[in-house]
């Protein structure tokens, strides 16, 4: 009995120990998370930049600049280009750019003169192949861009200072940009040696004029005069069908002549890249400085 | 019995008093000269004198105007000298990421031209350049060139009737000259700080270049040109030892193309001949390269405190 009474304070004791062990980790459990969120450094999430100017928050940019295709098969493009854009904050922005092309037909690539004087040799030659077309129509169907219209979300996730020849110093931004918009294209003339006589819906070669959707998407940088005013640089790709040549791409004959057939079908979707240069101003024209 | 439950009384008591503690601390006003700090209270009259080296507790919110409340905002702090434990007391700035000189850089790339409707040729080849300060050096590049003949190349001969005249690619080599006229940094979304400088290169070497024989089965000849090349790209700083670059070079040379009078039966040496001759051109070949930057020395020392 006597044992058994022992046995039974023991057992008592050690539960209460390991009871009042329990309770003690636990309540400690919260102090001890606090004492390690105590330790942890000042710095933590902290901004890595600080009195930042915010120069693109909550402000409207607009401006114009030239703009210049590149690589285009036959005709460059020098366009002026005005841009308006809104900044929901410092990160991202919506804007309307527009091209009006300012050389529609006054710069041809050298892709463009070499076949144009390639032409003009064989057309005169005793051995020309009758087939090949006359220079002067050949480059009458070579299309060339009118003008231009897209929208473009502006993400910005790039922002920083720059010191140029360790004098000139100033805050730039990185951003790529995604959109879509319309782009005309013209032609100098639909030539007659293109028809086909009695099918005027077969022709052989036929300008691609009009409007075409076109996407919209590239990148581009901002870099600040002043607090401002800033240089834009963009460089995009505009992607659209085109048939910029005029002639059959997909070599399909017609049967009662085996001359090529041109339609809608000689389509593609098309690269066609554009630089572009712009002054840009931006309102209110103070920025909002990060604490 | 009653010794645990005085026990676990005493000890939850003990316990929740500072957790109680902690859970205040955000209500109480700054206004306690003790404040919590194991730092002697600041007299009242020099109390500025306990604040921060640089108090930056002015600057109120972001965008937020500079009224009387901020006025007294700021009054309240500084007079109290409160201690703050914030990443807004502490003052960071982040010294040049990146030492260049006296070491010497190895970049493989691989590059695409991008100015050629016909022909496109991709690159690979690598820089190898020796920094003699921190912004000029002085190297070596070659590369290896592989083409790919374009849809447009294709129809002109089914849209035309006429067939190219081009030439291809082989290999390049030159001298460089390397200079930095810009360096930054830029914060990717305010979160990490990313060191970049601008590279600008001159360049003098040789290229090999061969016709494409407009005749399938043709013999073709190479041309070995003196080129001049310009470059300008941007760097980035990945880690001590690496970057990452993007580079756009213009390469300049005289080349001869087949000869367009070329006949049946004329020898190789004769049609280079009149090749030259007749049928020279300028070429400018504008090229996009990226390449990997590793330097050695892997490390580099600062040369001044921080």
């Amino acid at each position: 009995m006597m044992k058994q009474t022992i046995a039974m304070r023991k057992a008592v004791a050690v539960a209460s120990r390991i009871v009042a062990l329990s309770t003690v980790g636990v309540l400690a459990l919260p102090t001890i998370a606090r004492a390690d969120q105590e330790r942890k450094s000042p710095l933590t999430n902290a901004p890595v930049v600080r009195r930042r100017l915010e120069l693109r928050d909550k402000r409207v940019e607009l401006g114009v600049g030239v703009g210049a295709t590149v690589g285009q098969d036959f005709y460059n493009a020098l366009l002026i280009m005005p841009k308006l854009a809104f900044h929901f904050n410092d990160w991202l922005s919506l804007a309307a750019v527009g091209g009006y092309n300012a050389t529609p037909t006054s710069w041809p690539s050298s892709f463009n003169n070499d076949v144009y004087n390639a032409l003009v040799l064989q057309n005169s030659s005793s051995a020309a192949d009758t087939r090949s077309p006359n220079a002067n129509d050949a480059r009458a169907t070579m299309n060339h861009i009118t003008y231009l219209a897209v929208g473009q979300v502006e993400f910005i996730p790039l922002s920083g200072k720059i010191a140029l020849l360790n004098s000139i110093f100033s805050y730039f931004d990185f951003y790529i940009l995604g959109g879509a918009g319309v782009i005309n294209l013209a032609a100098p003339a639909q030539p007659q040696s293109c028809q086909r006589a009695g099918e005027p819906s077969q022709p052989i070669c036929q300008a691609h004029t009009g409007s075409e959707l076109t996407f919209n998407a590239g990148v581009g940088a901002h870099a600040f005069l002043t607090h401002w005013a800033a240089l834009n640089i963009e460089l995009r790709d505009l992607i659209y069908k085109n048939n910029a040549s005029g002639r059959s791409v997909l070599g399909n004959l017609y049967p009662a002549d085996d001359l090529p057939v041109t339609t809608s079908a000689d389509l593609e979707w098309t690269n066609n890249y554009l630089v572009s240069l712009n002054i840009q101003f931006f309102f209110p024209t103070t920025p909002k400085i990060s604490r | 019995m009653k010794r645990l439950a005085l026990g676990l009384t005493v000890i939850l008591a003990s316990l929740s008093f500072p957790i109680l503690s902690l859970a205040q601390e955000p209500e109480q006003p700054a206004s306690d000269a003790a404040g919590g700090d194991k730092s002697p209270p600041p007299p009242t009259e020099s109390a500025p004198a306990a604040a921060p080296d640089l108090d930056l507790s002015d600057l109120g919110e972001p965008g937020e105007a500079q009224g009387e409340g901020a006025a007294s905002k700021k009054s309240t702090g500084a007079e109290t000298g409160a201690p703050r434990k914030s990443w807004e007391d502490i003052v960071v700035v982040p010294r040049k990421a990146f030492l260049k000189k006296y070491r010497l850089e190895l970049a493989p790339f691989t590059g695409i031209t991008l100015n050629d409707p016909l022909i496109r040729h991709y690159s690979f080849g690598g820089d190898l350049n020796f920094y003699i300060t921190d912004v000029l050096s002085i190297g070596a590049e070659g590369q290896y060139f592989l083409k790919e003949l374009s849809e447009r190349e294709t129809l002109v001969g089914a849209q035309y009737y006429l067939v190219p005249t081009l030439n291809k690619l082989n290999y390049q080599y030159a001298l460089t000259f390397g200079y930095v006229p810009g360096y930054g940094k830029f914060g990717l979304f305010n979160k990490w700080i990313v060191h970049w400088d601008l590279t600008f290169q001159l360049g003098l070497g040789l290229i090999e270049t061969q016709i494409i024989p407009r005749a399938y089965g043709d013999a073709s000849f190479t041309n070995k040109d003196i080129e001049g090349q310009i470059g300008l790209g941007v760097r980035l700083f990945v880690t001590d030892w690496m970057t990452l670059s993007l580079t756009f070079r213009d390469y300049m040379y005289e080349d001869a193309f087949e000869w367009e009078g070329r006949y049946s039966g004329e020898t190789l040496a004769d049609l280079k001949t009149q090749s030259q001759d007749h049928q020279s051109q300028f070429v400018q070949n504008i090229m996009m390269f990226f390449s990997i930057g590793l330097y050695i020395p892997p490390s580099f020392t600062y040369r001044t405190p921080r």
